[in-house]
């Protein structure tokens, strides 16, 4: 009886003005998420470059914001605002949540680390568990990711405990791509390199401001060269490293470089 | 029959014209500014154009403007002629002077940097004249792809300086097409072509500061046309007929923005923008003043009325020409893509090219280019002529904004 009255007093009465009080800062903190949610997304698409990732990166911390607004709007309505009832009422919730709904709770308060530490933003390309692609949501639970072949990917924020992120362009609209060529070892080198060098800047996809690099390693099958070179838009990082490749294939060609188009030490070549 | 000003008006108005004409090393040439309110009004302008479609805007018209047309050719002719260039050669010869008369090697080639639709390759040529200097022809596109040496045999044996007007034309954007460039560059930076000057479009100098580093703080370009300049400018443009004034006025507003002749007064708003707008771009300053004025339905003439009327003296004082307050600019189409912008920049890049190149140097077929081109020059926004596409002088503006908006290469002004 005296623990009943105890729970009583923790909870104020739900009296029909603040139940519609209640369902009314919930409808309307639902109703800004979701505006935000679309209009900022909409805005951004039509901007370009450092505008756009920072308008998308405000998404989940104005969502962020407007959640603890509501929370903090909620619980004075619900509860007599003390320490002590609110020490009981988050020890109870937490306890909960930790053995019910241990993975949940991990992922949203990943969620809320994502949002300051920044790992990854929309507009971001990440690689997590082997998944190659761009942000474009960061939810309250799961970031989504679109992959190059046009797949949709969620993954719980909860990865951030455990696995590595692989952010190429980490909030910048500058993202380094690679093109490889793999050439039969007897070639003049210094030519090549100067070639692949001005294959990269002819591309109509090059970026100026960022540098051109051409590194080669000699491997026991050829020589290998890595062309890095920076697009325009990250966005077109497959077709950068598309245009480079047929570009310089044709130029090297030209010069009468071959190819290597195997390893030829019975498979322990290696191509990385 | 329509007369140009008394010859002595004209000496002392060719001095004063010849003023306005001015070269400046790069560093210092100064983008003319707006009004604070003006500067509002512009950022407001691209702030929706962001959230406009295209066509919305392009089918917006001042109402009142809705009445009036645009000049027949015959009095556009009279009121705006093109610009003397002997009188910016003679401001590039002021410029260059010293470094004609001083004897060193240490920089025998000049460079004169101009903006697309500036005439900076006439500039140089008619500068040529004054020196007899040999004209060196831009490489065909066969000899930039074999990197063709022989391209070197029509430099002058003499002593005599050389120009070479069109430096952007004799590159490629191309992995095979910076051969005969970097040749040129090593070969006069030497001295072992002896001494010239180059002209080179904004864009293209942009670009080839990447292929072949160098610093050039004496590079020289027009300095901008400022409203002062600008208005000075159009004022020496009006073959006046020797008892009438003319007076051109704002479409809108009603209020004069141009009276010739008339006192030297303060630089109207209108001409103000118009620098501003054209970021100090002569060229493209005269072709939207061109396009802006008009005249009301009544007045409207034929060639031949025109003709006559010119002829006739005394009739009245004043001659009125309207001047829209809205600048029709060609807007870029819907859904312009980055197939798109690769055309334009390539456009700029090389001051023109032929369509039948594109493919050779960007991603895409021969019909997708030309259904690139067809599209904008549909929407006005590149313009074909002499056998190579240009991006239109009107449409300019707005394509700079687009490269720059999407962080392609830009020329630096």
């Amino acid at each position: 009886m005296e623990k009943e009255n105890q729970i009583a007093q923790i909870f104020k009465t739900l009296d029909i003005a603040t139940a519609v009080k209640l369902a009314s800062i919930v409808a309307l903190s639902a109703l800004f998420i979701i505006f935000i949610q679309r209009v900022l997304p909409w805005i951004a698409n039509r901007l370009h470059g450092k505008n756009r990732l920072l308008l998308l990166a405000l998404v989940p911390l104005i969502r962020l914001l407007i959640i603890l607004t509501t929370f903090a709007l909620i619980v004075p309505l619900l509860i007599e605002p003390s320490i002590q009832n609110m020490v009981a009422v988050f020890g109870t919730v937490g306890l909960a949540l930790g053995f019910a709904l241990k993975d949940y709770a991990s992922s949203l308060i990943a969620g809320i680390v994502a949002i300051g530490e920044k790992p990854y933003r929309n507009g971001d390309w990440v690689e997590i568990g082997g998944v190659y692609g761009e942000v474009y949501h960061v939810g309250m639970r799961t970031i989504k990711i679109v992959t190059a072949d046009d797949d949709k990917v969620s993954i719980p924020h909860s990865c951030l405990w455990n696995d590595s992120i692989i952010n190429a362009n980490d909030g910048s609209p500058s993202l380094q791509c690679v093109a490889d060529f793999y050439l039969h070892p007897q070639h003049d080198a210094k030519q090549a390199r100067q070639t692949l060098h001005d294959v990269a800047l002819t591309s109509p996809y090059l970026h100026f401001d960022d540098p051109i690099a051409v590194i080669l390693q000699e491997k026991p099958w050829g020589t290998h060269y890595r062309l890095r070179a920076y697009p325009v838009d990250a966005s077109q990082q497959f077709r950068f490293v598309s245009d480079l490749t047929v570009r310089g294939k044709a130029a090297l060609s030209n010069l009468g470089i071959n190819f290597v188009t195997f390893p030829n030490l019975d498979g322990q070549g290696d191509l990385t | 029959m329509t007369e140009q000003n008394s010859p002595s008006d004209q000496k002392s108005g060719s001095k004063d014209a010849e003023s306005l004409w001015e070269f400046v090393p790069l560093a210092d040439y100064h983008i003319p500014g707006l009004p604070a309110r003006s500067a509002a009004a512009t950022s407001w302008t691209s702030l929706k154009r962001i959230f406009r479609r295209a066509n919305e805007e392009s089918t917006a018209a001042v109402k009142e403007e809705a009445k009036l047309s645009a000049l027949p050719q015959v009095r556009l002719k009279y009121l705006v002629q093109p610009p003397n260039l002997s009188e910016a050669a003679r401001a590039l010869d002021a410029s260059l002077n010293e470094w004609m008369l001083s004897c060193t090697s240490d920089c025998p080639v000049k460079f004169v940097i101009g903006q697309p639709h500036s005439d900076h390759a006439e500039i140089v040529r008619q500068w040529g004249l004054r020196y007899k200097a040999t004209p060196i022809t831009p490489p065909t596109y066969q000899q930039i792809f074999t990197g063709d040496g022989r391209w070197f045999d029509s430099w002058p044996v003499s002593d005599l300086p050389w120009i070479l007007p069109n430096l952007e034309r004799c590159y490629l954007r191309h992995a095979s097409g910076l051969t005969l460039l970097r040749e040129l560059f090593e070969r006069a930076e030497n001295g072992r072509l002896g001494r010239g000057v180059i002209g080179c479009d904004s864009w293209g100098w942009a670009y080839l500061q990447r292929v072949w580093p160098m610093s050039r703080p004496d590079a020289l370009t027009l300095q901008a046309f400022d409203g002062q300049r600008l208005a000075s400018l159009l004022t020496h443009l009006v073959a006046l007929r020797s008892n009438k004034r003319i007076c051109f006025r704002n479409a809108r507003t009603g209020n004069d923005i141009l009276t010739i002749p008339g006192s030297d007064s303060e630089v109207p708003r209108e001409i103000v923008e118009l620098a501003a707008h054209c970021r100090g771009n002569v060229g493209i300053a005269i072709l939207y003043w061109r396009d802006r004025l008009r005249t009301e339905p009544d007045t409207e003439e034929t060639n031949s009325d025109a003709d006559k009327k010119m002829s006739e003296q005394g009739e009245t004082d004043e001659e009125r020409v309207w001047v829209s307050a809205k600048l029709s600019e060609p807007v870029l189409p819907i859904g312009t893509d980055e197939y798109t912008a690769f055309v334009l920049h390539a456009l700029l890049l090389h001051g023109g090219m032929p369509a039948s190149l594109l493919p050779e140097l960007l991603p895409l077929s021969h019909y997708r280019c030309m259904a690139i081109l067809l599209r904008l020059r549909n929407a006005g926004v590149v313009e074909w002529k002499q056998g190579c596409w240009w991006v239109a002088g009107l449409a300019y503006e707005n394509v700079r904004g687009f490269l720059c908006g999407h962080d392609y290469l830009a020329d630096g002004f």
